[in-house]
């Protein structure tokens, strides 16, 4: 009797795997051509983040590593020409992360007037792990610091200072409009919970010193609150919530495709955080020939994104 | 009469395709595990000219529905996003009315021959209680208590719940953990934390299956945690209300192939 349900559980497969192409091949003649990058918007993210699935058994791995800088050096030139200020890079094999240095190459050629000295370019920015460090914090249950394994590329000018503002000025004055300003965060597996893992270590040793000290309070005392949580891990040593995140899977095509995960990203910034995924390629029919650039992303994918975010409508639980 | 008899056929013979077709997907792996916003209970009641707690009326009947469902398919946990801490932000008077149907539904759960009752059924109440009315703190209690040794099923309604609440709570108890360990052992992990989720403190496997109604595309606030590994996201453009098996097969047709493409490799 199992076997008679599994041959029809298969036949029903077979019937949904040939409907689903029949979709994804309907919905590509269909698809509507998404606006240009610059074009105007009722709402665009002032941070994206971007979510790469890398296939683990990927034997071409120097194509994907390829496929994937390409990718991020596209993002990057997408996020400056549609006004993104914020663009936060993850993967589930931290390739990103191995990859860092070629990504700050890439901007310190993309952006020669902005000297590395004067740019801002951070790199990396791992805060020491440590519990005696300035506070920022409103409870000093939370008086600590938290490194959450992110590193920060800015191509934005430093807030100008009396003392360095004439030589700004005449290195400006140098590039007609200025350059973009954005700010590139990589993260991994790392800034996700084992970031919250981390920040409790800082806490619960922080409160122990104390407790040692003091000899009071007890542990029943140590209570935190959301806000508390949240400046250690979005202040100014983390990073922020996306307003969108677009996953986008390097593996080769297939169909029915698969539904979205978010292979680790941080589960504490994506409270409101808008998700774009797309079932079928946007891409023409070139994306469904597995070849190695059918895993690049590609700017249709990127503005239908953005025109998708831009239809997105915030309640925020009213 | 003859339009009678050939509608209760026809009834009839719906109920015995649905429950063979659902004999056969359960024949191939199932989730363990899914969570589920139930959006669209406003706009679904203002759609069909209706009152909002009407929607929210609508919504409850699906989840019903659902919930047989998913027990036919085998499927061991359910969590439901009811409402939001959030939520209170709402007009006072349809608060009030969720309320009142919050006590209302969970007074009839807690009935012998009730659905949980019948399957078997352990159901959570998985929030912030306290915030909770004190008629609907007595309603959850009595079926909490009621159900608690149930062992075929779990129903977690989330009330009022947001993940970022659960996520701080979490910390704050391992945190407590750690120091009350003699000597204190302050090497907290992500298992220390995981093992605090409310989730996991009411038995509940890991979520292998989200769904969203009514076309929005974020998750608001829950499951965070759970949900930001290896969970299959599934944003519906549906309203709750109106939610059933054509928008469910797929999901679970889908999730079998991912099981199936796990096990072969």
């Amino acid at each position: 009797m199992l076997n008679f349900r599994l041959s029809l559980l298969c036949f029903i497969h077979v019937v949904y795997a040939l409907i689903a192409k029949f979709l994804a091949l309907w919905r590509r003649r269909h698809q509507r051509e998404p606006l240009p990058l610059d074009a105007p918007r009722s709402k665009i993210p002032q941070h994206l983040a971007i979510v790469f699935d890398l296939d683990s058994t990927q034997p071409h791995a120097k194509v994907e590593e390829e496929s994937l800088l390409k990718s991020v050096y596209n993002s990057i030139a997408w996020c400056e020409a549609a006004g993104i200020e914020k663009l936060t890079l993850y993967d589930n094999q931290g390739a990103l992360m191995k990859s860092s240095a070629l990504v700050r190459d890439h901007l310190s050629r993309r952006h020669p007037e902005i000297d590395s000295s004067e740019s801002e370019l951070e790199y990396p920015l791992t805060p020491p792990h440590s519990d005696d460090c300035d506070s920022r914090s409103i409870s000093p249950d939370v008086d600590v610091r938290v490194d959450l394994h992110t590193i920060t590329l800015n191509t934005r000018l430093p807030v100008p200072s009396k003392r360095r503002n004439v030589a700004r000025k005449r290195r400006v004055k140098d590039t007609p409009k200025g350059p973009p300003s954005l700010q590139i965060k990589i993260i991994s597996r790392q800034s996700s919970k084992g970031a919250l893992a981390a920040a409790a270590r800082s806490m619960a040793a922080r409160r122990h010193k104390l407790q040692t000290i003091l000899r009071n309070p007890t542990p029943q005392d140590f209570s935190i609150s959301i806000e508390d949580l949240n400046l250690l891990l979005e202040g100014e040593e983390g990073f922020s919530s996306p307003d969108l995140m677009l996953l986008h899977s390097m593996k080769p095509p297939i169909a029915p495709v698969p539904p979205p995960e978010l292979l680790g990203f941080p589960p504490w910034q994506i409270r409101l955080t808008e998700i774009s995924y797309f079932p079928t390629p946007i891409l023409g029919l070139g994306a469904c020939s597995g070849g190695p650039h059918a895993l690049t992303l590609d700017e249709r994918t990127f503005r239908a994104a953005l025109d998708e975010f831009s239809g997105a409508q915030m309640r925020l639980g009213k | 009469m003859l339009s009678y008899l050939i509608n209760d056929f026809c009834n009839w013979t719906r109920k015995i395709c649905r429950h063979a077709l659902l004999k056969v997907l359960a024949a191939g792996p199932v989730p363990q595990h899914i969570a589920i916003v139930m959006d669209g209970n406003r706009r679904y009641a203002r759609m069909n000219h209706k009152v909002a707690q009407e929607g929210h009326t609508a919504g409850y009947e699906t989840l019903t529905k659902m919930l047989e469902v998913c027990y036919h398919l085998n499927i061991k946990c359910v969590s439901a996003y009811a409402f939001s801490i959030e939520n209170f932000k709402r007009d006072p008077e349809e608060v009030n009315a969720l309320m009142r149907l919050a006590a209302e539904k969970l007074g009839e759960l807690s009935k012998h021959g009730s659905l949980l009752d019948q399957y078997g059924v352990r159901l959570n109440i998985v929030g912030r209680k306290d915030m909770l009315p004190e008629d609907v703190q007595v309603a959850a209690r009595k079926v909490e208590d009621m159900t608690r040794h149930n062992t075929r099923a779990i129903l977690n309604l989330c009330m009022p719940y947001t993940s970022r609440d659960e996520m701080t709570t979490a910390v704050q108890s391992a945190v407590r953990n750690a120091l009350n360990t003699d000597p204190p052992n302050l090497e907290i992990t992500e298992k220390d934390i995981d093992a605090e989720m409310l989730t996991t403190l009411a038995g509940s496997p890991p979520v292998d299956v989200l769904i969203r109604t009514s076309g929005v595309k974020r998750l608001s606030d829950f499951m965070l945690w759970q949900s930001c590994e290896d969970t299959q996201l599934h944003f519906t453009s549906t309203y709750w209300p109106d939610f059933g098996l054509k928008e469910f097969i797929p999901i679970i047709l889908d999730y079998q192939r991912k099981a199936w493409a796990r096990s072969s490799s």
